[in-house]
């Protein structure tokens, strides 16, 4: 407290002030400026020698590691298989088709950020909601006019994305349904779906995949056979959608009695009353909670690593072991480090933004009579 | 009106785990007027409202509305409830819609009336109540009165045969309750049958066919306006109106 | 459908209210409906889930008859036949599968036990630190928060696995600390007690000094409560205790790792998947828990700092004293959560190779038996125990808290 006032005092300059001003800073904080002085001293000597690696020294073009110069990053190796980290071993002559499902994402996203304009807000809820299965016809054909190709071959950021917003979108209604479970009134639903979200918030993601892939199976008729994406897909899902009920729980206790009562009044039955009045006012009560357990689900897809599918970052580290590029760890993982940390940094914005909107409408509306509720 | 809005209750008796809330009540109101209901607090006279749309369980007796029991299966109370509307002391417009959608939703949803055709009408009832100006504003940024005659325009929209209102105006300051009463007050003048919950004798006085005093879960006495408020008959009903003066 | 609740009230007081007739509460027509209609949902729903349940369990029946799999617990008595990397019990390749599933269990324990001591004074050091006076600290603070947990913990893992550890020396060049731990790329190396002959008095020496600490603390604690001077004895036993611990600790005999030929002997040696999950889960999880502390700290009204002031308190008495014990009441469930997090997260072992609970047993287990129910029946029980535990002692202690503030 006592620095920061010191630091702002009024503008009066003359060196000897200055001098006397910062010796002051100093006496009084003697911690904080050993620590900025520190600071100072790692972030030259650090950052230099980062620097000197990650693009002085770095090598962007070259056909194998012997290439590349020993002193800094060697780049070449994320370029040459960048195609292959983006969409796994999908057939070259068919990429069309993921390269449309990997910008279908942003390209919505944009939408979002684009000027307001009528009907925006259904041709995005409708646009993520359609996603996973679209997605899923694009990438795995068999229609008129797609070659089928086999589920194994997807990969990298493409298997990423489809697992990522497939089983949140997925998992939502699931979600909304057991949050009502949890809150009915009738003892025996409460009893299955506290039961049914309690099992699957317990559980470690991982063991969740082994159980998925060993149990699935087990449990389908037998001579039914899903693809292992679609195994770890219904776990994840199922998983993310019980983290999410708890979200959306929150939110259904933050929307006054009052609003079913009102509702119920106007003759409105109950689904009726929870999709137009309750669950509105209650997810975008909890909208940022939402996206936090989207960010969650987006680094928690990492782990279909164990069940042997080629994420991002299970198909950087296959990489790792190609003779031709051995010992470039570091760059793979900066690599992926960097894809991710832009993905879920972007969504805490977003997340953030969000909180203090909802933060300024509640302090707009005065707590007197305007907002009894 | 053609509609036969006459409401009739015949010896209502509800519980509250042991506590009675209202005791053996039989009433009969007429279509076409409008009735306040008054006394002290937990009198039972919300909770009797309350029970006219269904909002509120009872154990004894029935209540029967344009000569329609109210029952109690889902179906029955859904379609009672479009042709009974109500109107809240917290208003419980739907922040998240704006004043025209709050007013426009329910016709659309339950009646399955064309957007178009429910804006129009919607309009005119904001009109009506003096708020047409706001339609496109979310109702959270309106004022307490204002929102108070949003939500009498988001129960007329339903055509209702039957208007409740459970304290209109106790969660209002002074200036907002006389815009709201006004609303009222022409209401009742163009014939709605209407019955209010209401400490405002003003109100009663000027429009109410007939005041209904309760006390302990029981009609201590009914009358009319002028007769009531100028020589009540029971003790509790004195005692009521001299705290009410006082205040 | 509050009716029937409603029901079961009056049903429960109509007893007690016998005097006044009247006043007996009645179960009208419509409450007897809704009760009805009540009754009939909750069956319609508990008959949908039986049947989908008796659906999945011939399935699975049938599946495991036309696969030819066993089933039933008797593997947990039968030899396993291999040997786990690292154990806190002996584990030969002749023991039992039960006494595998206890090692993994007891290594998944060591790993959240330390990760979560670790993490939380990590974590509350970095989350003090964002709310620090002094910019350049909170700036520092901020960027570990913002860099770390945006990142995957798997990423964590296998950058602490590749990286960092196999840049570290080779055992011949391994970094010292004090000439009794040793770091390389072969793992950590610590100075161990050894176990003599007087093992069993020293262990009951010990226990014997720790409950007699906790007992004095309680006796403090009691007094002051009631508003009492605590009693003498009570501080007695808590110096008593400690004392005792501090001499029976300073007999044990310490092995310390030493260079022999390739390799340090002695000691306790953890090998380098147990270092980097360890580290990985406690960097991760550290930032997590510094924005639980920030949170907390921020929660703490502005008000409650400036009364401080006035009194005329230091900025580390008012930081001990009025912040942390409102802080921690609001902090205490998310940080529950986070340890419930932490312990499902060290199920990431699987991933670099150490022998924990879901790697051996849900894992090579079920691999080697096939006895894929069974084995993901106990995994889910151990797990689910363990969330439920940390819930559970949460909530005591949140109870705890609350009463002692009133």
């Amino acid at each position: 407290m006592a620095t920061s006032s010191l630091v702002r005092s009024p503008v009066s300059q003359s060196p000897v002030t200055a001098a006397r001003r910062l010796l002051a800073v100093v006496v009084a904080n003697p911690f904080g400026t050993a620590v900025s002085l520190g600071l100072a001293y790692l972030a030259w000597t650090l950052g230099g020698r980062i620097v000197d690696w990650a693009f002085v020294e770095a090598t962007w073009v070259a056909s194998s590691r012997a290439e590349c110069s020993p002193d800094g990053a060697c780049w070449a190796f994320i370029v040459n298989r960048l195609p292959q980290f983006a969409f796994g071993f999908y057939p070259e002559a068919e990429r069309w088709r993921a390269w449309i499902v990997l910008l279908a994402p942003p390209l919505l996203l944009a939408l979002a950020m684009a000027p307001d304009f009528k009907g925006r807000r259904k041709v995005l809820i409708g646009g993520f909601c359609l996603y996973p299965v679209a997605a899923f016809v694009m990438l795995s054909g068999g229609v008129p006019g797609l070659q089928p190709v086999a589920s194994d071959k997807w990969g990298g950021l493409l298997l990423t994305m489809v697992v990522g917003i497939g089983a949140f979108v997925f998992s939502f209604p699931i979600a909304i349904l057991l949050a009502l479970g949890r809150t009915s009134q009738l003892p025996a639903v409460r009893l299955l779906a506290t039961g049914f979200i309690e099992f699957w918030r317990g559980m470690p993601l991982i063991a969740i995949l082994f159980m998925s892939v060993i149990m699935l199976p087990l449990f389908l008729p037998p001579g039914v056979e899903f693809p292992r994406l679609t195994l770890a897909m219904t776990g994840i899902t199922l998983y993310s959608a019980a983290y999410l009920a708890e979200v959306a729980r929150g939110g259904l206790q933050a929307v006054g009695r009052g609003q079913s009562e009102a509702a119920n009044a106007l003759g409105f039955g109950f689904w009726a009353t929870q999709g137009y009045i309750i669950m509105p006012q209650a997810l975008r009560a909890v909208l940022p909670g939402i996206v936090n357990s989207a960010i969650s689900l987006l680094k928690d897809t990492t782990y279909v690593m164990v069940v042997g599918l080629f994420d991002l970052l299970n198909i950087v580290t296959a990489a790792l072991s190609d003779p031709n590029w051995l010992g470039l760890a570091t760059e793979g993982y900066v690599f992926v480090g960097l894809v991710f940390w832009s993905l879920c940094f972007g969504l805490s914005q977003v997340s953030a933004r969000l909180e203090r909107d909802s933060e300024r409408a509640h302090s707009r509306a005065p707590s007197g009579e305007r907002k009894p509720q | 009106m053609s509609v036969n809005a006459t409401i009739a209750v015949r010896s209502l008796s509800k519980w509250y785990g042991s506590w009675r809330a209202l005791r053996d009540i039989s009433l009969d109101i007429a279509g076409g007027t409008c009735t306040v209901l008054c006394g002290p607090s937990g009198s039972g006279k919300s909770t009797l409202l309350r029970c006219l749309n269904g909002l509120e369980e009872w154990q004894q007796g029935e209540v029967a509305i344009g000569g329609v029991a109210v029952g109690y299966k889902a179906r029955e109370l859904r379609r009672l409830r479009r042709d009974v509307g109500m109107v809240f002391q917290h208003f419980n417009l739907f922040p998240h819609l704006t004043v025209l959608d709050n007013v426009t939703l329910a016709p659309r949803i339950v009646r399955g009336r064309r957007r178009g055709e429910s804006e129009d009408h919607a309009m005119h009832l904001l009109e009506r109540v003096g708020v047409a100006e706001h339609a496109g504003k979310l109702s959270s940024a309106l004022s307490g009165g204002q929102q108070q005659r949003v939500a009498i325009a988001r129960a007329l929209a339903m055509q209702p045969h039957v208007l409740l209102f459970d304290e209109p105006t106790s969660a209002l300051d002074p200036e907002s309750v006389k815009e709201v009463l006004d609303v009222m007050i022409d209401l009742a003048r163009s014939g709605t049958t209407m019955v209010v919950v209401t400490h405002e004798m003003g109100f009663a006085r000027r429009v109410a066919g007939r005041v209904i005093f309760m006390d302990k879960g029981s009609i201590v006495e009914t009358g009319a306006p002028d007769e009531f408020f100028d020589c009540p008959c029971t003790d509790r009903a004195k005692a009521f109106l001299g705290d009410i003066v006082n205040r | 459908m509050a009716a029937s609740d409603q029901d079961m009230a009056s049903g429960l007081w109509s007893g007690a209210d016998g005097s006044d007739a009247d006043a007996r509460p009645q179960l009208g027509p419509r409450q007897r409906w809704a009760r009805r209609k009540a009754i009939l949902q909750q069956a319609a729903v508990l008959l949908l889930v039986a049947t989908l349940a008796v659906l999945l369990v011939r399935n699975t029946v049938a599946n495991l008859q036309a696969r030819g799999l066993a089933s039933g617990f008797d593997f947990l008595w039968q030899e396993a036949g291999f040997k786990m990397a690292f154990s806190l019990i002996a584990v030969e390749p002749t023991s039992t599968y039960g006494r595998v599933f206890l090692a993994g269990l007891l290594n998944s324990l060591l790993v959240a036990a330390i990760s979560i001591v670790a993490t939380t004074i990590l974590g509350f050091i970095i989350g003090l630190a964002r709310v620090s006076p002094s910019t350049p600290v909170r700036l520092v603070a901020r960027g570990y928060v913002e860099v770390v947990r945006n990142l995957p913990l798997l990423l964590h893992l296998l950058l602490w696995q590749t990286v960092i550890l196999r840049s570290l020396p080779t055992v011949r060049e391994a970094i010292g600390f004090g000439d009794v731990a040793f770091l390389s790329n072969r793992g950590l190396y610590l100075p161990a007690p050894v176990a003599g002959g007087a093992a069993a008095i020293l262990t009951a020496a010990v226990m014997a000094g720790l409950a007699a600490i906790v007992v004095g603390c309680v006796v403090r604690r009691r007094a002051r409560a009631r508003g009492e001077t605590p009693p003498r004895f009570g501080l007695a036993l808590v110096a008593g205790g400690l004392v005792g611990n501090a001499a029976a600790i300073s007999t044990l005999d310490w092995q310390i790792p030493m260079l022999a030929g390739f390799d340090y002997r002695g000691g306790l040696k953890l090998m380098p998947e147990f270092v980097s999950l360890v580290a990985a889960l406690i960097i991760y999880n550290a930032a997590f828990i510094a924005e639980i502390v920030r949170a907390g700290v921020q929660s703490v009204g502005r008000g409650q700092k400036e009364a401080a002031l006035a009194l005329g308190l230091s900025s580390k008495l008012i930081l001990r004293l009025v912040i942390v014990p409102q802080a921690l009441r609001v902090m205490i469930p998310p940080l529950a959560n986070q340890y419930t997090h932490l312990i499902k997260a060290s199920a990431l072992a699987t991933v670099v190779g150490f022998p924990d609970l879901v790697n051996v047993f849900l894992g090579t287990s079920l691999n080697q038996t096939g006895r894929a129910v069974e084995i993901v029946l106990i995994t889910a029980f151990v797990y689910l125990t363990l969330s439920a535990s940390v819930a559970l002692a949460t909530s005591a202690y949140a109870r705890r808290v609350k009463l002692v503030e009133r």
